[in-house]
């Protein structure tokens, strides 16, 4: 027998909290999470220079970057810039970008997905039909032909990266909606005379929040990666502001001579995206204890 | 199986709207475009006119989904060649790649997967789920950077990029191939431990059959349905632009064809590649369906 099981007064989000602080994989993903966004808004603090500041000593006499060493932790780029400082405010810009464009893209899933799935006939038809759409374009092309058509910049980055990632969630949203609305406390809350809004806002909306936590938990990171890839083909977050793919696309010029300037970046990447994860796998577990017994022998 | 088709077309003219819309949104003119810097305001007004810029939206709208209907989608600015033509030229190492890379996917993931489900709980499973948690937080054009540096410029065993023989492929095939391998690893396993508890597995065993057997002729046969469908999204996705990979390493497919044509402001042809690139997914989605019957019987009864 479970935890839960023995402890039937546990409300359901206290033993959530339980299965999430036991699970060490979750633990430390939330430590990660915490770290990075801690670097990011404490980042002037923490940088040792200014991430734009173009350091004399910062080149050799021949003009190329300096390798990590005692007075550049993580080494310069190629413009004498200190590395550890761009990708310390690197994940200000990042970060910020994942997590507002993830807030944006479920709060157009939530709003999309609530009616669809609360008020049947045309209104559900139809916003079917386009989440199905947009589901089945080509979203990075589309991405892509966005940006040949708007000013470069992080907004941009933000607007494009959300405009088709709403609809996955929405969708999910949707089918959640339905279940949650055939259960016996909605129609007591309706019998008892609540208004549609005050039913969709007081009693489904509250069924969705672990759905909306854990999806958010998980777009972030995705996200990340897709800002990454956006600012690697100099499409995204435009120089000299730093974001983890602005400096991996300024490093790759030079991978051979400095190849450091494109593996930090990537490596911290790597923390960011896999911290997000475990967090979100465990986040997911806790609120539904029938999945964590698949998890047994893996994270 | 119609209502596929349908459902593709309205698919293409919906994303032929939105291209066209954006077209048109272009905050820079078309025929300054192709005249170029230095031309006089007449020559740009021609121009204008030749493309029957100066015609009310709908008409333009009209003569553009004629257009299409015609294969034609237009000229590039920047090369002055039609379209059709210059992706038509693309199409043939995007596809190159995209076979080389679900190779590369499956070759990687579904060892790692199938030992990992046979050996359950395992050390070798622990390091292996691991591993692909890390591999899956990497970005890809990273992967392929490293690749590079290491295999390409400091061994030197193969070329650093550009286009040819099949040396040049293993590394960019390899790049996505560890890149994405983990998913398919994870989605073995996962099928594969499910599939390992039913009842038909059971009777398996208890008849005797030796445990590899089991495995590989009752069990991994069912576990490959959801590997087929990655495969084929995976293939759609990578031929209609495997943007990244194919920029990091010059391989002249859609993808980097598809960066340029954005980098230098060549709407024609960004837009063009958008088109071809939902084609590519409807065709291969259409594909999948006809596939499933095939490869699950459980299937062709509801049909």
């Amino acid at each position: 027998m479970t935890d839960a099981a023995r402890q039937p007064f546990l409300t359901a989000s206290a033993r959530a909290w339980r299965t999430l602080v036991r699970d060490r994989f979750a633990l430390a993903g939330g430590l990660g999470v915490l770290f990075f966004v801690t670097l990011a808004v404490l980042a002037p603090l923490v940088a040792p220079y200014h991430p734009n500041f173009q350091h004399v000593q910062g080149l050799s006499a021949v003009g190329a970057p300096r390798a990590p060493g005692a007075e550049f932790v993580a080494g310069t780029d190629l413009l004498g810039r200190d590395l550890l400082s761009r990708v310390i405010f690197g994940t200000r810009v990042s970060l910020a970008v994942g997590v507002i464009s993830s807030v944006i893209a479920l709060g157009v899933a939530l709003l999309i997905g609530l009616t669809a799935g609360y008020f049947p006939g045309l209104a559900r038809t139809g916003l079917l039909w386009i989440i199905n759409a947009v589901l089945s374009f080509p979203s990075l092309l589309l991405m892509l032909a966005l940006v040949s058509v708007l000013p470069r910049g992080i907004w941009v980055v933000v607007f494009v990266l959300s405009v088709f990632a709403w609809a996955y969630p929405a969708r999910v949203v949707y089918g959640e909606v339905l279940s949650v609305t055939k259960r016996e406390f909605i129609d007591a809350a309706r019998a008892m005379g609540a208004s549609s809004g005050r039913v969709l806002f007081q009693h489904v909306l509250p069924q969705l929040v672990p759905l909306i936590v854990v999806y958010f938990t998980l777009r972030v990171p995705a996200t990340i990666l897709q800002e990454a890839s956006l600012s690697f083909l100099g499409l995204g977050v435009q120089p000299p502001t730093a974001s983890w793919g602005s400096i991996i696309y300024e490093g790759a010029r030079a991978y051979r001579s400095a190849p450091w300037i494109f593996v930090i970046p990537g490596a911290v990447i790597a923390c960011a995206v896999v911290s997000f994860n475990l967090l979100g796998d465990g986040l997911r577990d806790a609120f539904d204890p029938t999945s964590s017994v698949r998890r047994r022998g893996g994270p | 199986m119609i209502a596929r088709l349908v459902g593709i077309l309205l698919l293409l003219w919906v994303v032929s709207t939105v291209t066209f819309l954006l077209m048109f949104a272009v905050p820079q003119d078309p025929g300054a475009a192709i005249a170029g810097p230095q031309a006089t305001p007449q020559v740009t007004e021609n121009i204008r006119k030749l493309l029957g810029l100066d015609q009310p939206l709908y008409v333009q709208y009209g003569r553009y989904l004629w257009r299409l209907l015609h294969g034609d989608l237009g000229r590039s600015y920047v090369f002055g060649r039609p379209v059709i033509e210059l992706i038509a030229s693309h199409l043939g190492p995007s596809f190159q790649l995209a076979l080389a890379c679900i190779i590369a996917e499956a070759v990687i993931g579904l060892p790692v997967g199938i030992l990992s489900a046979a050996r359950q709980g395992s050390r070798f499973d622990r390091i292996a789920m691991m591993g692909t948690l890390i591999t899956l937080g990497l970005p890809h054009f990273w992967i392929g950077l490293f690749l590079l540096y290491v295999v390409g410029a400091r061994l030197g065993w193969l070329p650093i990029g550009g286009y040819g023989d099949f040396r040049h492929l293993i590394l960019p095939a390899l790049a996505v191939g560890v890149a994405y391998a983990g998913w398919y690893a994870r989605v073995i396993r996962s099928t594969l431990l499910d599939i390992l508890a039913r009842d038909y597995v059971r009777t398996a065993r208890s008849k005797g059959l030796r445990e590899r057997s089991v495995l590989v002729r009752h069990a991994l046969r069912n576990a490959l349905i959801p590997v087929v469908t990655m495969w084929g999204l995976d293939f759609a996705n990578f031929a209609s632009g495997l943007v990244v990979i194919e920029a990091v390493f010059g391989w002249p497919g859609i993808g980097a064809q598809m960066v340029e044509a954005v980098l230098r402001f060549d709407v024609p042809l960004a837009m063009g590649t958008v088109l071809v690139g939902a084609l590519i997914v409807g065709v291969v989605n259409l594909a999948l369906d006809l596939i499933y019957p095939l490869l699950d019987p459980r299937l062709r009864q509801t049909e």
